[in-house]
């Protein structure tokens, strides 16, 4: 998928990280979750980009092709944000937001908000998550729920696909949306949203995505997973992790 | 026998793959069949039409939009799964090889949406063969057109015949091991960039 932390797997292939440790890996982009789950679950795909709650829901049987899922490795912890539009943000800081990240201040202003939109006859606001299983999903509910805002009923959460996001807010058909990067400073840089939050602050280390894998042994694989993110890090195969990044994900 | 025909909705934002689809099911008898290619309003559609089949393409990046839409029964009246047949797995990976899938109302039986997926898988695979071959008569096309500019340039260049033009480039190309395209390709790139102008 289109994100930062394919990161890990883009570098392994392009540097030629995974050619070294004797692995041919052929890299499939996708546009949306389900077909990574399904295509995961007949068997397309060794291993795969998932978000962490996935193969929990894909081994408890609330995908349609059930499959054995295992975790072999978690690609990020934290690293998502909230974003929320200009309008949104412009109400928050009426209330007392400040550009500190702050979660509780933030979570604060945006209840604030909320009251002061439904007693004037506002519609909800509108937040976008990346998919029901998603941590997005969990980490927004757990931080509206925290600040006193019921995401249930003062909000309505819809699912859009991560490179849809910005635009979704730019056109007005989303109020603010968590995902993971780079997809929210795309708002910041064009100047559409603000950064509410960071789920650092929410929650730290929490999982974010992993790779996950087939667990039916149709294919048994070795992959030094911890071999390939060392070099991503380290420089100056840092640095051209990030541009190669930078690249495929156009 | 299968009482009354179903409602379908196609949702494929190829117009071309979705008209040979719409076509397919009403030749097969479904003769009430919506095709939709833009996501956005879906929701009041899928109310207003009230499909009882969905078949959608994989490949759509709307689709986690619409599966947690099909469970929403504030968007829609009667929940909405993937179709999935668990005593026939191999209907199921062909579906998600040919990039193709049905999303059917709860409790619909499996004979009367099995033939709607087949058809759709069917019609899938023939369209990307079609595809496929339409990409493959272009690139042979495009060679063909790089092969004589590369020819143009030795006859001229070198004061050659067409015949021994086109021999001197099928021979470079079998000495370096590579497509007599490429080759030629590489000749006119390399006359482009010594003479600019004159081309």
């Amino acid at each position: 998928m289109p994100l930062f932390d394919s990161a890990v797997l883009v570098a392994a292939h392009e540097i030629g990280f995974a050619r070294r440790e004797g692995i041919d890996l052929r890299l499939s982009r996708e546009t949306s979750w389900a077909n990574i789950r399904d295509r995961i679950a007949i068997g397309h795909f060794g291993v795969a980009h998932m978000l962490g709650p996935m193969p929990l829901a894909c081994n408890l049987g609330l995908t349609p092709l059930v499959s054995d899922t295992i975790v072999p490795f978690s690609l990020g912890l934290g690293g998502n944000c909230v974003t929320v539009s200009n309008a949104v943000w412009a109400g928050m800081a009426e209330h007392g937001a400040l550009p500190d990240l702050d979660p509780m201040r933030s979570g604060h202003a945006l209840r604030d908000l909320i009251r002061t939109r439904s007693t004037g006859g506002d519609n909800a606001l509108r937040f976008a998550v990346t998919h029901p299983h998603s941590g997005h999903n969990y980490e927004l509910r757990y931080w509206l729920a925290g600040c006193g805002i019921d995401p249930a009923r003062e909000v309505e959460i819809v699912i859009v696909p991560p490179p849809f996001m910005a635009d979704a807010m730019a056109a007005g058909r989303i109020d603010g949306y968590c995902v993971g990067e780079p997809w929210n400073s795309v708002s910041v840089v064009a100047r559409t949203g603000h950064i509410a939050t960071v789920k650092a602050a929410i929650w730290r280390n929490s999982p974010k995505r992993c790779w996950a894998r087939a667990g039916h042994g149709r294919r048994r694989i070795r992959m030094p997973y911890s071999r390939f993110c060392a070099p991503c890090i380290t420089p100056p195969n840092g640095v051209r992790t990030r541009k190669t990044t930078t690249i495929s994900l156009r | 026998m299968n009482g009354p025909s179903l409602r379908i909705l196609v949702i494929d934002e190829n117009h071309i793959r979705a008209a040979i689809i719409e076509a397919g099911l009403r030749e097969a008898g479904y003769d009430r069949v919506t095709v939709v290619h833009d996501v956005s309003g879906l929701a009041r559609r899928i109310t207003e039409i009230e499909p009882d089949v969905i078949v959608i393409d994989l490949e759509n990046p709307n689709r986690d939009m619409l599966e947690n839409m099909f469970q929403l029964s504030r968007a829609v009246n009667r929940p909405i799964a993937m179709f999935v047949d668990r005593a026939d797995t191999s209907s199921i990976e062909a579906a998600v090889d040919a990039g193709v899938s049905a999303y059917v109302v709860d409790g619909l039986r499996k004979e009367r949406v099995k033939p709607i997926l087949q058809m759709a898988i069917s019609r899938f695979n023939a369209f990307s063969r079609m595809a496929h071959e339409l990409e493959a008569a272009r690139n042979e096309l495009e060679s063909r057109k790089v092969i004589d500019r590369a020819k143009g340039i030795l006859m001229k260049s070198r004061g050659l015949s067409e015949s021994q033009a086109y021999a001197l480039l099928r021979k470079t190309a079998m000495n370096q091991n590579r497509k007599l395209a490429d080759v030629a390709q590489s000749l006119v790139t390399a006359a482009e960039m010594l003479d600019p102008g004159g081309l």
